[in-house]
């Protein structure tokens, strides 16, 4: 028998001890492995809202003890009065990304004047470190504005500077002097008085000073940051704002879902700080004079709201990040698949999930039409569209859809509320505010759509072979359909109109979906057909595109003609695509909205070499009005707010908005059968009460018996999951993300018969012919006609192969020539145990069984050895 | 003391597994704080580079990207305002690119893809989709001395159609571009007695510009987006073929120098660019890894497009202007993704992969960007759908051919399904007429999609012919039974190596397995930890009692 001793003797001890190195190694590597593994998990169930709602006397009495009594207020700090009512409400605190957050609050004074004169919030995102009860002023991004905010606002109150001598915050700076941590050393200049920004990626972040010049420049800058150097409050008392959230993808200094540091016990917030009427020197700001050093703002409220008699007043509501990066391994092979947007991120929830069970999928986004001719050349193992093949390009294809997802198209807005001064507004108070509701009529759409409204067309159709009746309003601001919609924009400023609705490029089943929606509307098909209607006619580029009965058009036709000269532009001037261009898919339209910049490029520079058009920038804050069409995930991701649909402008009712009961409705009511088998369309002409109508399916699509084995099998395992726990709605990775309606149990069942189906031809083929190795990938998929099939490799195999024997058929698949993309394994989930065990499980089980061996080996020996000793 | 002996052993054996564990272990853990980087540049290449961009996203990595153009890029990039840049066009082709910066700078070969030419013209009331253009009629048409679609010039390229006369509006781009340089260079290399305004990247200075003839718009978007308009029949632009798959329209099939019509289809594009010389002169990193392109326009493989380019990142070789060891780590694990595994999507897209030798060397100028992680990048796990093991471009080398129809001087009567090599054959074989984008209304596309039922190859009357004897024994699927047309005569592939099918282009003797082919390792080890974990488990419940029962036995 072993024993200890016997191990240990001679040149044995050495190979015990090597023995026992590798074995603990190896252990110690599947400990690893099983947590970094763990990360993509199976999402828990779904999750429920997040929103949460702060007092001001509750969140001042949490962080400061001396005001445990919310009756109390500072006396030194005169604006507490006025935060009384206070209540600040965030949409969501959990599972975030980099999204739009509606932050909301209530009873708050309202702000004055134009521009931010007092009585506005600041809103800012921080982090805070271990065992601290919230953020400090160093930790939060803050001071670089945009310069034409700045420029309506007190000194240095987008900044981080801190005031000095008799302006200075006796909390702050009780000397009026500064001192020396926050002294600001600058080559060539005098020192400046500022709060420097600690990054949470600084080694000595807890322990920061300001001697370093290494600190002394915050890592981001306006085009960076997500500060809201000012809100204003409308007259109600309430306000909002759609703040641009940073995880730390974005913005690596506040660290936001970094998981190292959320696993050090560090922490994310948002803080709004409330400003009233009072500077920091405690001094009524509207009393100062032009001599008192405020600048030329010198009756706005002043100073930084990282100064501490501001700072005391901020709201602090904690953010939870989901954890990113190590869902899924960079570069790891992929089951390729491609098709429509509008499941985008729908994929990239599923596949962070999917990566945790061993199963990497990759995905292109290509448009329908692209992914039905991927379907019949090759190059993706599924596709994923809105609409099937024509039964002409079928041809006797077999093709598998399964619904995977359901989700709409929207008019997402970002509108300023900018009101000429007219006490007849009835809104007057909410001057400066963002609007929240907006009404459009499918005819409002169409004239959108169609360059119809003057301000579309280059020139305001003055242009050069204008098209555009020039009876036609000028934009929406002079149509009375939408006026009687939404009448507070009777008063607003004239020059503040949209730059056009912001459309993609390319076609698309969404883009045919929606022509068929304003086709059902009667007036609208009038217009379309050339008829005026509510004192509008079509742009006359239009007219002849018979958009009111070709059911073909599956784009958004930019076909105004006529170009404008002005400035130095050379002739003949800019045209329709220089004034409003394309976005490059719908997602880029949220995002043009989010940024305000539609890209516009109808300045010419004549001193540039050689002289072009130049960007006309984005929309300046305040004096924003963006619309653009894009999918009602993009608009709930970016926070965005989007346009109820009515159909008449006579229309009393609220509308109907892209919400997961108006979608389910919509999908209820008005889902009609196509002419192929397993797939339904949603027809917007169906009147649904409650329903959206622009809602959509999407279906994932498998071309059976083109596709290689292992690749049917890895599909199985995407449909079952996207119809499973993919459609739990939530914010989770893996869960349904915001903006999609679940499927509906029948389209859930029919997806997971087509996985069954899929995977049942794997064990038992029925297809007539060899299936292609999963090298169909790459072999100019794109060549070949979509309708012959020709130019990929495998197209042409398959072709002639149905004369081969039936043995031929049995060729395996890993030995391809010319397979080029290697598979992820999943194929080979039948042999093991594994197949829901996950990675991380298997590692983790790994790790017990190496760490105990030793005590296996060494425990009844060492035993042994003490009873002989006995 | 024995005891002392083994405790020794046993903590010096636990600290030393400790630390190489430490050291080693976690590889997921350090992969998830990438900082963010931006760049700009090339819109021909942004399609690809957006679809990269959106795939690593849940790998934690966000690189901000803006299509601005080549010579926004190249100078965004020289003047420090970016980490990166992505360009057509290498720094410092006099009068077209910036000149070479004075930040440190590598060029990194990211996807190869076709200019294609993207128009909008109906032929009695329906859209055309089989223009077919020489060289110098492209040449003429956008100097502007061939204005009328039914000019001569282009009667000659396409027989038998009926050409309306209509005023042709060439499209151009209007800012800084790429690839209005690789279009002008071609043409000035080509065809210079056409084209006289030589290599330029601002397309509005050449003398022949003339705003009222050649629209100028900014952008592959805007130049596809001009087209993409009924209302402006008769017009052409030069794009990156994604552009034109994705709104739709078709684009010219362009003469090559074997006389065929082709089209920028992604092996079309890779046949091509076999011809490229790419400079390998490492001493000089201002040229290394350009491209010269002369033998891709004179290629005489009947299937090369002549408008193949390659399009580059512009990479930071030194700490400066902003750029961080952190930053390089983020562009290092991009441009990896980029051009392994990404390129799988390139011919989705409208692109073409890379071939390993660009690939590798690339690689080899990822890791001199300081901050890359050097020992993750290795071609070995690359990837890249084009590897063979025999190092040459399976994309090219299973490209097919083009059809016979496609033939300069083909009769205006040509039925299309004739592949230039090899006869009698289904259209599924060979190239067929139809571009893969627009109304497919004429030809032979109804050869049935993938040819899945027997009947797609019922045109091949001797179908008969055994697979067994025509099929390699390598096992190749594609090659062994394609062999469905009775006419399988090898011929040898531009590559001097392989043998191919003509009529399907799958060739036999190349049994290209991949580089690689397996799993990622992690997920084929915890596989296998699974079965060892579990007989492992086995044995340590099982083996104490049965060492005890065999020692008693033993003992009596």
């Amino acid at each position: 028998m072993i024993s200890t001793s016997w191990l240990l003797r001679g040149r044995r001890k050495y190979i015990t001890a090597v023995l026992l190195v590798a074995d603990l190694c190896l252990g110690g590597f599947s400990a690893a492995m099983a947590v970094g593994s763990r990360s993509a998990q199976h999402p828990a169930a779904a999750t429920t809202s997040s929103a949460t709602t702060v007092s001001w006397t509750t969140a001042r009495s949490t962080y400061d003890p001396a005001y445990a009594d919310a009756t109390h207020t500072d006396p030194g700090d005169h604006n507490q009065s006025l935060y009384g009512h206070l209540q600040v409400s965030v949409s969501q605190t959990q599972d975030l990304t980099d999204q739009g957050l509606q932050v909301s609050w209530t009873g708050a004074p309202p702000t004055g004047g134009g521009g931010a004169p007092d009585n506005y919030m600041q809103i800012m995102q921080c982090w805070a470190g271990k065992n601290s009860t919230g953020p400090t002023p160093q930790q939060c991004q803050w001071g670089t504005p945009n310069a034409s905010l700045a420029g309506q606002m007190g000194l240095s109150a987008a900044s981080r500077d801190l005031l000095t001598g008799p302006q200075a915050d006796p909390k702050q700076l009780p000397s009026g002097n500064c001192t020396a941590e926050f002294t600001h050393a600058q080559f060539g200049q005098s020192p400046g008085c500022t709060v420097p920004f600690w990054s949470i990626t600084d080694p000595h972040k807890s322990a920061l000073g300001w001697t370093n010049d290494q600190y002394n420049l915050p890592p981001y800058g306006a085009a960076q940051s997500n500060e809201v150097s000012y809100a204003r409050t409308a007259a109600d008392g309430s306000g909002q704002y759609i703040f641009s959230l940073q995880s730390a993808l974005s913005a690596p200094y506040l660290g936001c879902g970094n998981p190292t540091y959320a696993a050090a016990g560090d922490t994310c917030w948002l803080v709004v700080v409330p400003r009233g009427e009072y500077n920091p020197n405690g001094e009524l700001a509207s009393t100062e004079s032009q001599t008192s050093g405020y600048g030329s703002n010198f009756n706005y409220v002043a100073g930084t709201p990282l100064s501490a008699t501001a700072w005391q007043d901020r709201v602090e509501v904690p953010l939870r990040f989901t954890p990113i990066g190590a869902s899924c391994q960079l570069g790891a092979s992929a089951v390729r698949t491609a098709g429509s947007e509008l499941v985008a991120a729908a994929f990239s929830s599923w596949q962070a999930a999917l990566c945790g069970r061993g199963s990497t999928f990759g995905y292109s986004e290509i448009t329908d039409n692209q992914a039905r001719m991927a379907l019949t050349s090759g190059g993706t193992s599924m596709s994923f569209l809105g609409s099937p093949l024509d039964s002409a390009t079928a041809g006797s294809s077999t093709t598998d859809y399964a619904p995977v997802a359901a989700s709409a198209i929207v008019v997402s807005y970002l509108i300023d509320k900018n009101y000429v001064s007219d006490n007849a507004n009835p809104d007057i108070g909410a001057d400066g505010t963002l609007v929240t509701n907006l009404r459009l009529t499918p005819l409002i759409i169409a004239k959108l759509l169609t360059q119809s409204y003057k301000s579309d067309t280059p020139g305001d159709g003055r242009g050069v072979d204008s098209s555009v009746p020039a009876s036609n309003p000028d934009s929406l601001l002079q149509d009375q359909d939408f006026l009687a919609l939404n009448p507070e924009f009777k008063y607003f400023f004239r020059a503040q109109i949209p730059q056009g609705l912001i459309i993609p490029f390319g076609d698309s089943d969404a883009a045919a979906q929606i022509w068929a929606w304003l086709r059902s509307d009667p007036d609208t098909k009038k217009f379309l057909n050339g008829q005026s209607v509510d004192g509008a006619t079509i742009n006359g580029a239009y007219k002849s595109l018979s958009l009111d009965t070709d059911t073909t058009v599956n784009s958004f036709p930019k076909n105004d003609q006529s170009t404008f000269r002005t400035g130095d532009w050379p002739a003949p001037g800019f045209g329709t695509l220089d004034l409003r261009p394309y976005a490059a898919d719908l997602t880029d339209g949220a995002l043009k909205t989010v940024a305000a910049n539609a890209g516009e490029k109808t300045n010419f520079d004549a001193t540039l070499t050689p002289p072009q058009a130049t960007s006309v920038g984005p929309q300046t804050p305040g004096t924003r009005f963006v619309l653009a069409l894009t999918t009602s995930q993009a608009a709930a991701l970016y926070g965005l707010p989007t346009a109820a649909l009515v159909t008449s402008p006579t229309d009393t009712s609220a509308g109907v908005t892209a919400t997961t009961s108006s979608m389910a409705k919509e999908l209820a009511g008005a889902s009609v059968a196509t002419a192929t088998t397993g797939v339904k369309a949603v027809d917007p002409s169906v009147a649904v009460d409650g329903g959206y109508p622009l809602t959509m399916r999407t279906y994932a699509a498998v071309n059976r018996c083109a596709t290689a084995p292992s690749d049917l099998t890895a599909d199985a395992t995407f449909l079952d999951y996207a119809a499973g726990s993919g459609q739990d709605p939530g914010t989770k990775l893996g869960q349904l993300p915001l903006g999609y309606a679940s499927l509906t149990s029948a389209d859930q069942a029919q997806t997971a018969q087509v996985a069954s189906a899929l995977r049942s031809e794997v064990t038992s083929p029925k297809c007539p012919s060899v299936v292609p190795s999963s090298g169909s990938t790459a072999p100019g998929t794109s060549s070949g006609a979509g309708s012959s099939g020709s130019g990929s490799g495998s197209s042409a195999a398959t072709g002639t192969g149905a004369t081969a024997p039936p043995g031929s058929a049995q060729v395996p698949s890993g030995q391809a020539a010319a397979a080029p993309v290697s598979v992820v394994p999943v194929g080979s989930a039948g042999v093991t145990p594994d197949a829901y065990v996950t990675a991380a499980t298997r590692y983790a089980l790994l790790a017990a069984f190496l760490f105990f061996l030793p005590c296996a080996v060494f425990g009844p020996t060492l035993l042994v050895s003490a009873r002989r000793r006995n | 003391m024995r005891s002392r002996h083994l405790s020794v052993l046993l903590l010096a054996a636990l600290s030393c597994a400790a630390a190489v564990c430490l050291g080693t272990g976690f590889p997921a853990a350090e992969a998830a704080s990438y900082t963010p980087i931006t760049g700009e540049g090339s819109s021909w290449a942004a399609n690809a580079i957006d679809d990269w961009r959106a795939s690593v996203v849940n790998s934690g990595i966000k690189v901000n990207f803006a299509p601005t153009g080549s010579v926004a890029g190249l100078t965004g990039y020289a003047n420090g305002s970016d980490d990166f840049a992505a360009s057509d066009v290498p720094y410092g082709v006099k009068g077209t690119t910036p000149g070479v910066p004075g930040r440190g700078f590598a060029y990194v070969p990211d996807v190869a893809g076709g200019t294609a030419l993207m128009y909008n013209l109906s032929v009695g009331g329906k859209r055309l989709t089989n223009l077919k253009l020489s060289g110098p009629t492209i040449a003429g048409i956008f100097k502007g001395s061939i204005t009328l679609w039914n000019d001569a010039k282009i009667k000659a390229d396409n027989p038998g159609v009926a050409l309306p006369q209509l005023k042709i509006t060439p499209v151009v781009r209007a800012d800084g571009s790429g690839s209005t340089a690789q279009f002008t260079l071609w043409m000035k290399k080509q065809f210079p007695s056409v084209w006289t305004c030589g290599e330029v990247s601002f397309f509005t200075q050449c003398p022949s510009y003339d705003p009222t003839v050649q629209q100028a718009k900014s952008g592959d978007n805007g130049v596809a987006g001009f087209v993409a308009q009924a209302g402006n029949a008769g017009s052409i632009g030069y794009v990156e073929y994604s552009y034109a798959l994705q709104s739709g329209y078709p684009v010219a099939k362009v003469l090559n120098a074997a006389g065929f019509y082709v089209l920028p289809t992604a092996s079309n594009v890779a046949v091509a660019l076999l011809k490229a010389k790419v400079n390998t002169d490492k001493s000089n990193p201002d040229t290394y890894l350009t491209q010269n392109l002369d033998a891709v326009y004179t290629d005489t493989d009947p299937r090369a497009y002549a408008i193949s380019s390659y399009s580059y990142f512009v990479v930071p070789t030194a700490l400066q202007n902003g750029f961080t060891s952190a930053k390089g780590a983020t562009l290092g694990a991009f441009v990896d993704y980029a051009l392994c595994a990404g390129q799988q999507s390139a011919p989705t897209l409208g692109y073409s992969p890379l071939p390993i030798n660009l690939v590798q060397a690339g690689l080899a100028q990822v890791k001199a960007i300081p901050g890359a992680v050097v020992k993750s990048i290795d071609i070995k796990s690359c990837k890249n759908p084009t590897f063979s093991s025999t190092g040459v471009n399976t994309l090219a080398v299973n490209a097919l051919y083009p059809d016979l129809c496609d033939k300069k001087g083909a009769a205006a009567s040509c039925v299309y399904g004739k592949p230039v090599k090899g006869s009698a054959s289904s259209s599924t074989s060979g190239q067929s007429d139809n571009n893969s984008v627009g109304n497919h209304s004429s030809g032979s596309g109804s050869g049935t999609g993938s040819g899945s039922t027997p009947t797609s190859s019922g045109s091949t009357p001797t179908a008969g012919t055994s697979p067994g004897t025509t099929g390699s024994g390598s096992g190749t699927p594609g090659a062994g039974p394609a062999a469905g047309g009775s006419n399988v005569v090898s011929l040898l592939n531009p590559d001097g190596k392989t043998s191919c099918d003509q009529d399907t282009g799958q060739c036999t003797a190349l049994a290209a397995s991949p580089v690689e082919v397996g799993g990622n390792q992690g997920s084929t080890f915890s596989r296998w930890a699974v079965w060892i974990a579990l007989l492992g488990l086995v044995l340590m419940v099982a083996a104490p009692p049965a060492v005890v029962l065999l020692r008693r036995r033993a003992a009596r």
